[in-house]
C-alpha cells in the first residue's frame, strides 16, 4: 500500500497490485491450459464428469483474480486547497466525492478497542466524518494522518499551505 | 458518482467481534490461521486415537479388541482424518499466518472466502466422523475408496462422498486464496525470485491442488452415480473399468502426496538457514527443484498400481519417471546439507526437527525408490513395507515439518518464547519413538506381512509389539506438544522482534506478536 503527495497538495492513496493485466492473463493461462489438457484427456477416456468440476474451478479462480485486480485499481484522492478539503473515492473514475470546509475540518486517528486491530483515519467537520486510508497498513495510516494534520490544520485554523519538498 | 458535503459515520470501534463471534466471523488471516492450526491439531488427535485402536489390536497376534470390519474402518478413517483433517489444514494454517507476512500483504486476497473455506471443514469432518455410528459403519475399503469394495459401504457411503467433496471445496478455496495473494499482493520489490521458499513451495502446492482436485471430485462423483444412478464408469458388468478408478484416483493421489510434503520443504528451507546462520545454498535451484517435483508428480501415478497388470512399456515408463523424482529431491537434500556445512549451527527445537526431517524423510525417499522398482514392488506391494515407507514420508516428513514450523514461528505469533527444555524433550521423544514405531514395519513388510489386517502370523509378533509400544509413546508424547503451545500462548519470556539470531525475511521485521494487518514501516525487500 502506498500514498503519494504531489506538489498540488493532493494525496493519493491506493493499494498495491503486483500483477499487471497482462501478467494476470499469463498466470490464468498457466492454470487453464494444463487443466484443459488433463480434463480433456480424461473426458476422451469416458470420464467426462471431470469437465464440469474443472470448469467451475477455473471460473472461481478467474473470479477471484478479477476481484483482486479490481481492488488494486481502487483509489482515494484527498485534495487540500485554501478553502476546501475534498475527498474523492473510486476505481478509474470518481464514484464518491465529499467536500468539507477546511477551516472547520479535522483529521482524527481513532484507535481500535483492541490494540492489535487497525486504527481508523477519519477526516471530518462538525460531526460529519469520512474514513480514508482503510487499505493502508497501520504505519502508513499513521504517517498519512500526520501529513494530513499538517496540511489541514486544527479546527478553526487553516495554516498556509506549503509546497512539499 | 455520489457527491455530497459530508457523510455521517459512526465512530464506533471496528475491531474483532467478542467471544465466539470473533472466530465465527473471522476474516483476519491470523485468526483464520490459528483456527486452521487448532483444528488440525484436534484432527491429529482424533486420527491418532484411531491409530491407537489399530496398534492396540496389532499388539499381539489374534483378535483382542475390535472385529475385523471395525479395524478396517479405523484404517480408512485414520488416513482420511490425518491427510485431509490433519496435515493439509495444518499447512493451510501456516500459509494463512505466514504468507501475508512474508510477501508484505495486509491480509489474504479474499478474506471472506478464507473464512468460508475454514468453516466448511468442521462440518465435513463431523459428517465423516458420524459415519462410524451409521448402519453398516464407516467406510472400510481404505482411503483410496477403490470400487467395487467401497460400494459395499452401508448408509455411510453418500455421506463419505459429500464430506470428501466438502474437503475438496475447502482445499480449492484455500489454494485460490493463497495463489491470488502471492501473485497480486506482493510488496513492491518482492519479485518472484525474492520470495521466501515457504511462499514458493505453497505457490507450487496451490497449483497442484488446483490441477488435482477436480479429478478427485469427478472420481468420487462417478462412484456415487455408479452406486445410485446406474451408471457404469467403474462397473465391469456395465462396460466400465474398476482399474480406471485406480488410475484416476492416483492421478490425484500422487500429487496429493506432494501437496503434503512441498510446504514442509518450504518450512525446512526457512529454518535451516536461520540456525546455520548462512544464506540458503542454491535458492534458485531449490525453486526449480520444487517445480520439477511438482511436474513429475503428475506423470508417476501408476507406480501405486504396478500389480494391476499393465504393459511392460507402461511399467518401465512409470518406474523411470518415479526414479527421476530422486534427482530434484536430491538437489534439495544436498542444498540443505550444504547450507548447514560450516555454518555456525545451534540446535534449538525447530532446528532439531528440521535436521531430523532431512535425515528421516530421506529414509522415506529411499524406501520409495525401492518401491519404484517394478519387480521389487511386486514383492512389496500391499505389505507393511509400503506402510513404513509412506509413514516415514508423512510423519517425520510432513508432520515434523509442521512441528518445526510451529516451534519456529510460535514466538512470532504469541509474543512469548516456548519452553526450550520441554521442546527438546518433545523432539527426542517424538524422534526416538517415531523410529521405534515405523522402522520395524520395514522388516515386517519384507517378511511378507500384508497391510490392513487385524490379525497376523506369530512370526510377525515381535516387531508388531515393538511397533505398538513405539506408537503409544509417540502418540502420548504429543500431549507434551499441546502443553508447550498452551504454556507459550499463556505467557513466558517475551520474544524479541527478530526472535532468532539468524532470522531473515519480512515476517521478522514485525513486532512480536505480529499486529493485525500492518507493518511498522513500509517493507523494503533487498
Amino acid at each position: 500500500m502506498t500514498f503519494t503527495v504531489t506538489r498540488e497538495r493532493v494525496v493519493s492513496i491506493s493499494p498495491n497490485c503486483s500483477l499487471s493485466p497482462r501478467q494476470a492473463r499469463i498466470f490464468m493461462a498457466s492454470l487453464v491450459i494444463p487443466t484443459i489438457v488433463i480434463s480433456t484427456a480424461l473426458a476422451l477416456a469416458g470420464f467426462w464428469l471431470v469437465l464440469p468440476f474443472a470448469g467451475l474451478e477455473m471460473l472461481a479462480i478467474a473470479w477471484a483474480l478479477r476481484i483482486s485486480l479490481r481492488r488494486g485499481r481502487y483509489q482515494e484522492v484527498v485534495r487540500v486547497s485554501d478553502r476546501h478539503l475534498v475527498v474523492e473515492k473510486g476505481q478509474q473514475k470518481v464514484l464518491e466525492r465529499v467536500e468539507f470546509p477546511r477551516y472547520w475540518s479535522a483529521v482524527k486517528l481513532i484507535p481500535a478497542s483492541i490494540a492489535t486491530y487497525p486504527s481508523r483515519l477519519v477526516v471530518g467537520c462538525r460531526g460529519d466524518s469520512l474514513e480514508i486510508g482503510a487499505c493502508l497498513t497501520e504505519s502508513e495510516r499513521r504517517g498519512l494522518c500526520e501529513h494530513l494534520r499538517q496540511l489541514v490544520g486544527p479546527v478553526e485554523a487553516s495554516p498556509r499551505l506549503a509546497i512539499p519538498r | 458518482m455520489t457527491s455530497h458535503a459530508a457523510e455521517h459515520h459512526d465512530e464506533h470501534h471496528h475491531g474483532p467481534e467478542k467471544g465466539l463471534k470473533r472466530w465465527l466471523f473471522a476474516t483476519n488471516h491470523k485468526d483464520i490461521g490459528t483456527m486452521y492450526l487448532v483444528f488440525a491439531l484436534a484432527m491429529f488427535f482424533v486420527g491418532g486415537a484411531m491409530a491407537f485402536v489399530i496398534r492396540a489390536e496389532l499388539f499381539q497376534p489374534g483378535l483382542q479388541f475390535v472385529d475385523p470390519g471395525f479395524f478396517n474402518q479405523m484404517t480408512t478413517m485414520h488416513a482420511l482424518f490425518m491427510i485431509f483433517g490433519g496435515v493439509m489444514p495444518a499447512f493451510v494454517g501456516l500459509a494463512n499466518w505466514m504468507i501475508p507476512l512474508q510477501v508484505g500483504a495486509p491480509d489474504m486476497a479474499l478474506p471472506r472466502m478464507n473464512n468460508w473455506s475454514f468453516w466448511i471443514l468442521p462440518f465435513a469432518f463431523t459428517m465423516l466422523f458420524s459415519t462410524l455410528f451409521m448402519d453398516g459403519g464407516a467406510p472400510a475399503g481404505g482411503w483410496t475408496l477403490y470400487p467395487p469394495l467401497v460400494l459395499q459401504t452401508g448408509n455411510a457411503f453418500p455421506f463419505v462422498i459429500l464430506s470428501v467433496h466438502m474437503m475438496g471445496i475447502s482445499s480449492i478455496m484455500g489454494s485460490i486464496n493463497v495463489i491470488v495473494t502471492i501473485m497480486n499482493m506482493r510488496a513492491p520489490g518482492m519479485t518472484m525470485l525474492k520470495m521466501p521458499l515457504f511462499t514458493w513451495t505453497w505457490l507450487i502446492t496451490a497449483y497442484l491442488l488446483i490441477l488435482a482436485m477436480p479429478v478427485l471430485a469427478a472420481a468420487v462423483t462417478m462412484l456415487l452415480t455408479d452406486h445410485y444412478a446406474a451408471t457404469s464408469f467403474f462397473n465391469a458388468a456395465g462396460g466400465g473399468d474398476p482399474v480406471m478408478f485406480q488410475h484416476i484416483f492416483w492421478f490425484f493421489g500422487h500429487p496429493e502426496v506432494y501437496i503434503m510434503i512441498l510446504p514442509a520443504f518450504g518450512v525446512i528451507s526457512e529454518i535451516i538457514p536461520t540456525f546455520a546462520r548462512k544464506k540458503l545454498f542454491g535458492y534458485s535451484a531449490m525453486v526449480y527443484a520444487t517445480a520439477s517435483i511438482a511436474f513429475l508428480s503428475f506423470i508417476v501415478w501408476a507406480h501405486h498400481m504396478f500389480t494391476v497388470g499393465m504393459p511392460l512399456s507402461g511399467e518401465l515408463f512409470f518406474m523411470f519417471a518415479t526414479m527421476l523424482i530422486a534427482v530434484p529431491t536430491g538437489v534439495k537434500v544436498f542444498n540443505w546439507v550444504s547450507t548447514m556445512w560450516r555454518g555456525s549451527m545451534t540446535f534449538e527445537t525447530p532446528m532439531l526437527f528440521a535436521v531430523a526431517f532431512v535425515f528421516l524423510f530421506t529414509i522415506g525417499g529411499f524406501s520409495g525408490l525401492m518401491l519404484a522398482i517394478v519387480p521389487a514392488d511386486f514383492q512389496y506391494h500391499d505389505t507393511y513395507f509400503v506402510v513404513a515407507h509412506f509413514h516415514y514420508v508423512l510423519v517425520p516428513g510432513a508432520v515434523f515439518g509442521i512441528m518445526a514450523g510451529v516451534y519456529y514461528w510460535l514466538p512470532k505469533w504469541s509474543g512469548n518464547m516456548y519452553n526450550e527444555k520441554l521442546g527438546k524433550l518433545h523432539f527426542w521423544l517424538s524422534t526416538i519413538f517415531v523410529n521405534v514405531t515405523f522402522f520395524p514395519q520395514h522388516f515386517l513388510g519384507l517378511a511378507g506381512m500384508p497391510r490392513r489386517i487385524p490379525d497376523y502370523a506369530t512370526q510377525f509378533a515381535d516387531f508388531n509389539l515393538i511397533s505398538s509400544i513405539g506408537a503409544f509413546v509417540f502418540g502420548l508424547s504429543q500431549l507434551l506438544f499441546v502443553y508447550i503451545i498452551w504454556q507459550c500462548v499463556r505467557g513466558g519470556t517475551k520474544a524479541t522482534d527478530e526472535v532468532w539470531e539468524g532470522s531473515h525475511g519480512l515476517e521478522w521485521t514485525l513486532p512480536s506478536p505480529a499486529p493485525y494487518h500492518s507493518f511498522e514501516l513500509p517493507p523494503t525487500v533487498r
